[in-house]
């Protein structure tokens, strides 16, 4: 990965890319489904909280001449959180396509993409990410229109607050997402203390696109959105624009390149982590080690269900953002002083 | 330089992409059996089955290329094995992706919920599959190979013309189910014939998965008004003797709930046209005969709601208006002279 510096406004759409391009996707094996009521109080709690945890963490810190540990940490999370998008990209895809690849065939493919972008540098990929982003919008739009004529109103749930559906919503619902630590990570122009506000808003951003998906799954499917595993895509099938019926293609292609955009984001963040532990390290020697990492990583996600990868992912990331928050406010304080 | 490797890794993230579109291991179209339809039964207590399969012959003349419809059947124990069981007919590979039809035959009628949960499930079917009931058996219906694609055409043509309005068409992305997972609502039924194809002029309604009674004309018509698929009503009723035409216009649900737990539902709009054996009424007769319709379609929707809502069959979704707290529903037609 090249450590060239990057301004804000180049940091922004990977930020960005890295919170929502996996938002139309659903996590296989999760079993348990919320009606659209719950679903948006839910992760309404879950986005206060994170915010007030950003805030409460991370303001008045800085990323500048964090330590090892951090570095270290934040790596870990960024790339396990690679290696499971890697996983849950490669899933989607055979669960969608009539004759996919072989599994085998289909990651070393990715991962042929993901380390070329990786070599093209922070600000080509963040070109791209700004690209994608317009897409990807498009393609929220496009699903809206196509299911105009399906919708509802009475298929959606009456607001019954039940308290202990509502937390196991929240807990279900709940992640800390990797994508935060990306500030903390990219090779940044402006010194000072770590963008909050625009975290926070891309966590709010992250929060109206889950939002509307479930309202959109309710109102077309009712109480049978539940039923899916894949309700996005369901919808994508559903929906067709006069003659045009198989826009679902469409849909595919975007979110596919939105997963391995998110996962390659993620994966050279982690590789800027290692550059920032070992800079002495010659450029094809960290490639190398990256690789055997990732591929560690790849087999060890593999082996665990879906929650508990989750749950690991939240809490590494997590472990990292408290890590930064020590040594990101300290010195801040020794900066100001 | 940094926009030039943007457009390249975009450029290459598609092309690698167009790799995972099933290129490698691809079946050619000829080698496609393309599914246009389903059919289903039940006979001794095996579930029959007939695929409807458009066969691709390739040709270098593209006027010379064609392709023909041809039904295939099978049974089994299980609605797969039946399925299983009429792919193996013929050799090639079936594609159910184009497939919008589901035919289930007069022997299902009372076990409809189990099809219909078999073709909701995601991995097997695509949600916007159209269901029909028909009174057609297997046996006339495997006869019909010459005319199956006037059926599959005339078919798809009421699911495009069902996009908005007066629909008559059910996906099962719309069939709804109790606690038991029975199906309850209505599904169209399709009158297939040997000489003609008549189309959808009667709804099986049900209740917690058992037929309760067919729903035909104007019962049809508030059926499918009521439940949102349907904005306006086209019927004709004897009123006084004499066959009297209602066609209105647009026309609206203005829902009222009153603290006691009654819906009371209005139906209003205007008439685009009144006519007595192809004469249009005016004036006063014509006023007269429209009260008399508002009538009808009173005592109409009323028996209507008598089956469903308060029978605890929530067809038309009164209990979401009422917020569960419904005891009665009351629906007036205040239909106006244009």
């Amino acid at each position: 990965m090249k450590a060239k510096s990057l301004d804000t406004d180049r940091r922004w759409p990977l930020y960005a890319a890295a919170l929502v391009c996996d938002a139309f996707i659903m996590q296989f094996g999760q079993t348990e489904r919320f009606s659209a009521w719950e679903t948006t109080w839910a992760v309404l709690l879950d986005t206060a909280l994170l915010c007030g945890l950003v805030v409460l963490l991370w303001s008045n810190a800085t990323a500048e001449r964090a330590g090892r540990l951090w570095y270290g940490v934040s790596g870990a999370a960024l790339l396990l959180s690679s290696a499971c998008i890697f996983l849950d990209m490669e899933q989607f895809y055979r669960f969608c396509i009539d004759t996919p690849l072989p599994e085998a065939i289909t990651l070393a493919v990715l991962l042929l993409v993901a380390f070329y972008a990786c070599d093209c540098g922070w600000s080509a990929l963040s070109r791209a990410t700004g690209l994608l982003l317009w897409l990807l919008a498009a393609s929220a739009v496009l699903l809206w229109i196509a299911n105009l004529d399906k919708l509802q109103v009475t298929n959606l749930q009456p607001a019954e607050p039940k308290a202990g559906n509502l937390l196991r919503a929240c807990v279900v619902y709940f992640r800390f997402p990797s994508a935060l630590l990306l500030f903390g990570v990219l090779p940044s122009k402006q010194e000072g203390a770590l963008p909050v506000k625009k975290m926070t808003w891309g966590l709010i951003g992250l929060a109206v696109v889950q939002i509307s998906g479930a309202i959109l799954s309710e109102l077309v499917l009712g109480t049978g959105a539940q039923q899916y595993s894949q309700t996005m895509y369901t919808l994508a099938r559903l929906g067709g624009l006069s003659v045009f019926h198989r826009l679902d293609a469409i849909h595919l292609c975007v979110w596919l390149l939105a997963m391995l955009m998110k996962c390659t984001i993620l994966l050279c963040a982690a590789a800027q982590a290692l550059y920032a532990l070992k800079p002495a390290l010659s450029a094809g020697k960290r490639r190398g080690i990256l690789f055997v990492l990732l591929f560690i990583a790849i087999v060890a996600a593999a082996a665990m269900h879906s929650a508990v990868r989750q749950a690991a992912v939240t809490s590494l990331s997590a472990l990292a953002a408290c890590v930064l928050s020590v040594q990101g406010r300290t010195i801040w304080v020794k900066k100001e002083l | 330089m940094g926009k030039k490797r943007a457009v390249i890794l975009l450029a290459q993230c598609m092309i690698l992409s167009l790799a995972f579109c099933g290129c490698s291991t691809f079946v050619p179209l000829s080698e496609r059996a393309i599914v246009k339809g389903i059919y289903l039964d039940e006979s001794n207590g095996m579930v029959q089955s007939a695929l409807v399969v458009y066969t691709c012959a390739p040709s270098a003349n593209t006027a010379e290329a064609r392709s023909e419809a041809r039904i295939y059947t099978g049974e089994g124990a299980t609605i797969e094995q039946a399925l299983k069981a009429a792919e193996k007919k013929q050799n090639k590979k079936p594609f159910y992706a184009q497939n919008r039809l589901l035919l289930l035959g007069p022997h299902t009628f009372d076990s409809a919920s189990d099809y219909l949960l078999y073709f909701g499930a995601e991995e097997v079917s695509r949600a916007n599959l159209s269901v029909f009931l028909t009174d057609t058996t297997r046996e006339e219906f495997s006869q019909l190979e010459e005319k199956v694609s006037v059926v599959v055409e005339e078919s798809e043509r009421l699911m495009q013309k069902s996009k908005g309005k007066g629909s008559k068409v059910c996906g099962v992305h719309e069939i709804r189910y109790d606690e038991n997972e029975h199906f309850y609502g209505y599904l169209p039924i399709l009158q297939i014939h040997a000489n003609e194809f008549t189309g959808v002029e009667e709804l099986m309604l049900y209740d917690s998965g058992t037929p309760l009674c067919t729903l035909r004309d104007l019962a049809m018509q508030l059926t499918l008004l009521l439940s949102g698929k349907a904005q306006s009503l086209e019927t004709t009723q004897s009123i006084e003797k004499t066959q009297t035409t209602l066609r209105t216009q647009q026309l609206f649900l203005q829902r009222e709930i009153d603290d006691n737990g009654m819906l009371f539902i209005q139906l209003c709009g205007k008439t685009e046209s009144l006519t007595q054996n192809g004469r249009a009424l005016q004036g006063d007769s014509a006023r007269q005969a429209l009260q008399r319709y508002n009538a009808l379609i009173d005592e109409a929707a009323q028996q209507l709601i008598h089956l469903t809502t308060q029978r605890g069959n929530d067809v038309f979704a009164c209990g979401w208006w009422a917020e569960g707290a419904l005891k009665e529903v009351r629906i007036q037609s205040r239909i106006r002279m244009a």
